[in-house]
């Protein structure tokens, strides 16, 4: 590699950041940046990450077209709006200084942590999110099911087993609702964890789609990739 | 009432925010306001302001912090090194350029969808965002009432306490439109470390 391109891993980050360390390391003025000259530096830039074996996302083709039709445009007559010449870098400069500037904040942020890091609070305080907001399909309670369904085969094999007693879904949303009484929502996973038998598993799982076609709970999180809660529908 | 108020402050495990304090010592009275009017509420002040005043002459192990709306204990920072050891085994907290980035976005730009973050940063952001969420930084706030209703994201009450902020009002201030060169403000003064009667800040390491 050739040690003009040695880089600092951050520049794979994005073609904006890209561009900003190439305008720093040749000290380019950003509102007058010889496109050029930063086309050229640019696309010797990514054929060297590549020739590297860097994997680099479509978004740094995108931005060598970008700059390969600013320059194209830098050759023909400027439109004039309003007895002002446009520009053909404006866009891409106003881009830059706004990532320019948030680079820089994000820099005052990481100060900012190692400061924080030199106080210990007791004990991690833990800010409980009571909303569960994030509304579930029903491809993620089948996925949340496949997960359960295949924990529980590691845990208590894949033999048929032959049930001593049938598994009413009347009796899992019966345990459900008991699950939920005094609560406002339970979490899916607490539904299943205690049975020993695939039937059982199953009948729970119906019987979540059975209160959830009866309107009486809704499956949601608190996050997206969270866990997944039933929570009770309040009825006005 | 500086006794009371310490109390409190060691039993909670969040910040405890001026209401709460004034409803806890004045159960069931009007609504606190913080206009000079509400006499607990100036007393609540100045007794925190007594009790900091305290710990720093004493060079107290711990400080109060003003942070997320409330105040809370942590220790001082001039006995960090020691606390490292403690939990020598723990991870401290980083975070990846991009995810600080992500989260400069979020806190000033708040409520964001992850398109209109992309858009500032020129890539995806579904790793940082992912980090963030994870560490409760970030939260889910909402869905934006556009095509395709995207979910909009905000900071949480833990990144206020994570940075030492006692409100967003607490960021540094960025002009977005000034010229290149010019320095965002920096961050509130380091609150642990504000007292000038306070010794040198030296950690004590060895003694």
């Amino acid at each position: 590699m050739d040690s003009e391109f040695e880089v600092h891993l951050d520049l794979y980050e994005g073609p904006l950041t890209l561009l900003l360390y190439l305008i720093e390391r040749d000290n380019l003025n950003i509102f007058d940046i010889p496109i050029a000259h930063i086309t050229e530096e640019y696309l010797r830039h990514i054929d060297s990450l590549r020739a590297d074996g860097e994997y680099l996302g479509g978004e740094f083709l995108v931005m060598a077209t970008t700059l390969m039709q600013i320059k194209a445009r830098l050759l023909l007559p400027r439109p004039v709006e309003e007895g002002v010449q446009i520009d053909p870098r404006e866009e891409l400069v106003s881009k830059l200084l706004l990532a320019q500037r948030f680079a820089k904040v994000a820099k005052l942020f990481g100060d900012r942590l190692q400061i924080m890091e030199r106080y210990a609070f007791r004990p991690p305080p833990v800010f409980e999110n009571e909303e569960y907001t994030v509304a579930q399909r029903p491809a993620d309670l089948a996925q949340a099911f496949r997960k359960a369904y295949d924990e529980f085969k590691l845990v208590h094999g894949d033999a048929y087993a032959i049930a001593a007693d049938p598994f009413p879904v009347e009796a899992k949303i019966e345990k459900i609702m008991s699950l939920l009484a005094g609560k406002n929502a339970v979490a899916i996973a607490d539904i299943w964890r205690d049975e020993t038998a695939r039937g059982g598993l199953v009948a729970c799982f119906l019987a979540i789609l059975e209160l959830i076609k009866r309107g009486s709970v809704r499956a949601a999180q608190k996050t997206p990739y969270g866990e997944i809660f039933l929570v009770k529908v309040l009825l006005s | 009432m500086e006794q009371i108020l310490e109390t409190l402050l060691f039993a909670s495990d969040e910040p405890l925010t001026l209401a709460r304090l004034r409803e806890i010592l004045t159960p069931g009275t009007s609504e606190p306001r913080d206009d000079g009017q509400d006499s607990v509420a100036v007393e609540i002040k100045q007794a925190l302001a007594a009790i900091r005043a305290r710990y720093s002459r004493e060079d107290s192990p711990v400080v109060i912090l003003e942070v997320a709306e409330g105040y809370q204990f942590a220790t001082n920072p001039r006995y960090a090194a020691w606390i490292k050891k403690l939990f020598k085994d723990r991870t401290s907290f980083r975070l990846s350029q991009a995810a600080l980035e992500t989260l400069a976005i979020i806190s000033y730009r708040q409520p964001i969808t992850r398109a209109e973050i992309e858009e500032i940063r020129g890539v995806e952001v579904i790793a940082a965002l992912e980090t963030l969420l994870e560490k409760n930084l970030v939260r889910v706030s909402g869905r934006k009432e556009t095509v395709g209703r995207p979910i909009l994201y905000a900071t949480t009450p833990e990144f206020l306490r994570q940075f030492g902020l006692r409100s967003l009002q607490d960021l540094p201030v960025v002009d977005e439109n000034a010229s290149q060169g010019e320095e965002a403000a920096p961050f509130i003064p380091d609150q642990g470390a504000q007292n000038p009667m306070a010794p040198p800040a030296t950690d004590h390491q060895n003694n």
